[in-house]
């Protein structure tokens, strides 16, 4: 396969599909160095399997067909050693209707919603988003217990799922109006 | 839809999942929840979607922002960003004593100087507990304007310190506060008697049978920002300072930390400050810089954290006010009195050369 063989349109919708497979590939397999392997993965298959695809048709649908494929493999490779979930519920993952919309409105109300976080969750989000900083790492920066770092990060995300879902209406209503 | 535990229940270990903080239990739990519920799973979907979000690039979230609270209708921190500068090196105890002297308060650690002319407070009557209550009240009420709201716990544990501190360089035996006590070349002015308490709220003193139980927090709602000074000791160096001549002189204190159960998600910050004062006429000023320690608690109410401060001595210090703090940032603040705070095995040493003279009293 070379680059002149992917047409513009087909990358286009690759590049603008990023973030969403990225979140359907994280809730399947939950750490995200291995979401962003098999993202890679994804990718990569994608690409060499451009021209199987009929842009007629659903190419989130497509891709995300694949993107399962890749997470399937990737937690047969891994079932012994990491955290996973079982096939079953894995299926029942993938059968949930991803929405795009909805996940880019939720990217808008995330941009505000995050600024609303006191400053000193703020800093703790830094470390683990940011500098992806693990829990224990950033029990030791900030010379806290790791029991405390956990509490905080969920809070951080709670703070965080409960905000964006008022936002995401508002910003919907909005758009709407 | 799902339990509002069964929801919370699934965001901590949702949470603790992606933080692979999850142990084989919590994993078998949160299957189970899952495979029980389409709502679980669309909420466990929302809450991964918005995970891989705060990842994605690290863009879509501005970290980079950090100072820049404004625009926020929720969460208004002009008086805690103001307070966090100086929170880092502790204020604390006496910069409260800007509302009670001339000096500005960024001045405070160099000038702090306590006098008993400014105070206009109802000391009496006496019984330790009831007339902290009183000196509390009465500070509170006169509060000046909402702002300084924040430094409330300061003028009640400056009243304090000012009344332990009047007790020993007038030579008494007791105030309404506390009591002195004299341990050979070393006294010290003591309240912990005075508030001390058996165990309770499912909180067992570290050791014997009572452990002092902090106030409650004074919680600024606006700034979202509890705290709680108690001067528990001022001790009284003159003797001891005087028969040690040249030597390199260092007041350390101790203690240990614990909290009840409570709503409040989140370890309190536990700290231990130290400053020295000598008397002028009926001041104090201040001889050292102000020391402050600190460290976070746990929320195991079968934990105490312990903590260590140590303060150098110049020789013209006469005392040295020790008060213990506890404090709580963000919206975890706002519960902070659900919960109670107590301290235990409180032990000064007196070091001269960096080893152990006097004490532990």
């Amino acid at each position: 396969m070379s680059s002149e063989s992917i047409s513009f349109e087909f990358s286009q919708k690759l590049v603008g599909l990023q973030k969403p497979l990225y979140a359907f590939i994280l809730s399947l397999v939950h750490n995200r160095s291995d979401a962003e392997d098999v993202l890679q993965e994804t990718n990569l298959i994608l690409c060499k399997k451009s021209e199987e695809y009929d842009s007629s048709g659903n190419f989130q649908a497509w891709a995300f067909r694949i993107a399962r494929f890749q997470v399937m493999a990737h937690l047969t490779r891994r079932r012994r050693s990491k955290i996973c979930f079982s096939n079953e519920l894995v299926d029942a993952l993938v059968e949930e209707d991803f929405d795009v919309r909805k996940f880019q409105l939720m990217q808008k109300a995330l941009q505000i919603c995050f600024q609303k976080l006191p400053k000193h969750l703020k800093e703790i989000a830094r470390l683990r988003f940011k500098e992806e900083s693990p829990v224990k790492i950033i029990s030791e920066t900030l010379n806290r217990p790791v029991g405390s770092i956990s509490a905080s990060l969920f809070r951080i995300r709670e703070n965080l799922a409960k905000c964006v879902r008022l936002k995401t209406i508002q910003i919907e209503a909005e758009s709407e109006f | 839809m799902p339990q509002i535990s069964d929801k919370k229940e699934l965001q901590k270990l949702v949470s603790l999942l992606l933080d692979e903080m999850i142990s084989d239990d919590q994993q078998i739990r949160l299957q189970q929840l899952l495979s029980a519920s389409k709502h679980n799973r669309q909420l466990y979907l929302e809450l991964t979607q918005l995970e891989s979000l705060l990842h994605w690039e690290k863009g879509s979230a501005d970290f980079n922002n950090l100072s820049d609270e404004e625009g926020s209708n929720i969460i208004s921190f002009s008086v805690f960003a103001w307070f966090g500068t100086l929170a880092a090196a502790f204020v604390a105890l006496f910069g409260a004593m800007w509302l009670f002297t001339e000096g500005p308060l960024n001045n405070w650690n160099s000038g702090t100087n306590l006098s008993s002319n400014q105070f206009a407070v109802n000391q009496s009557p006496p019984g330790t507990r009831q007339a902290l209550d009183n000196l509390t009240h009465n500070l509170l009420e006169s509060k000046d304007t909402n702002e300084f709201n924040l430094l409330d716990p300061y003028k009640i544990s400056a009243t304090t310190a000012l009344n332990g501190l009047s007790t020993l360089a007038n030579n008494h035996r007791k105030s309404e506060l506390g009591m002195v006590e004299h341990h050979g070349l070393l006294s010290r002015w003591n309240r912990i008697p005075n508030i001390s308490t058996p165990a309770e709220n499912g909180v067992l003193p570290y050791d014997g049978s009572d452990m002092i139980a902090l106030q409650e927090l004074y919680i600024d709602v606006d700034a979202q920002v509890a705290r709680s000074i108690d001067t528990v000791q001022i001790v009284d160096v003159r003797t001891a300072l005087h028969e040690s001549k040249n030597d390199h002189a260092a007041l350390s204190a101790s203690a240990k930390f614990n909290q009840s159960f409570g709503e409040s998600q989140e370890g309190a910050e536990f700290g231990i400050s130290l400053q020295g004062f000598r008397s002028d006429g009926e001041e104090f000023i201040a001889t050292t810089d102000l020391v402050y320690a600190n460290s976070y608690g746990d929320l195991d109410v079968r934990t105490w954290n312990t903590l260590d401060s140590q303060i150098a001595l110049s020789q013209d210090t006469e005392f040295v006010v020790v008060s213990l703090i506890t404090s709580k940032q963000g919206p975890d603040a706002l519960l902070a009195n659900t919960c109670r705070y107590y301290s235990d095995d409180f032990q000064v040493r007196l070091l001269f050369n960096g080893q152990t003279a006097l004490g532990p009293i």
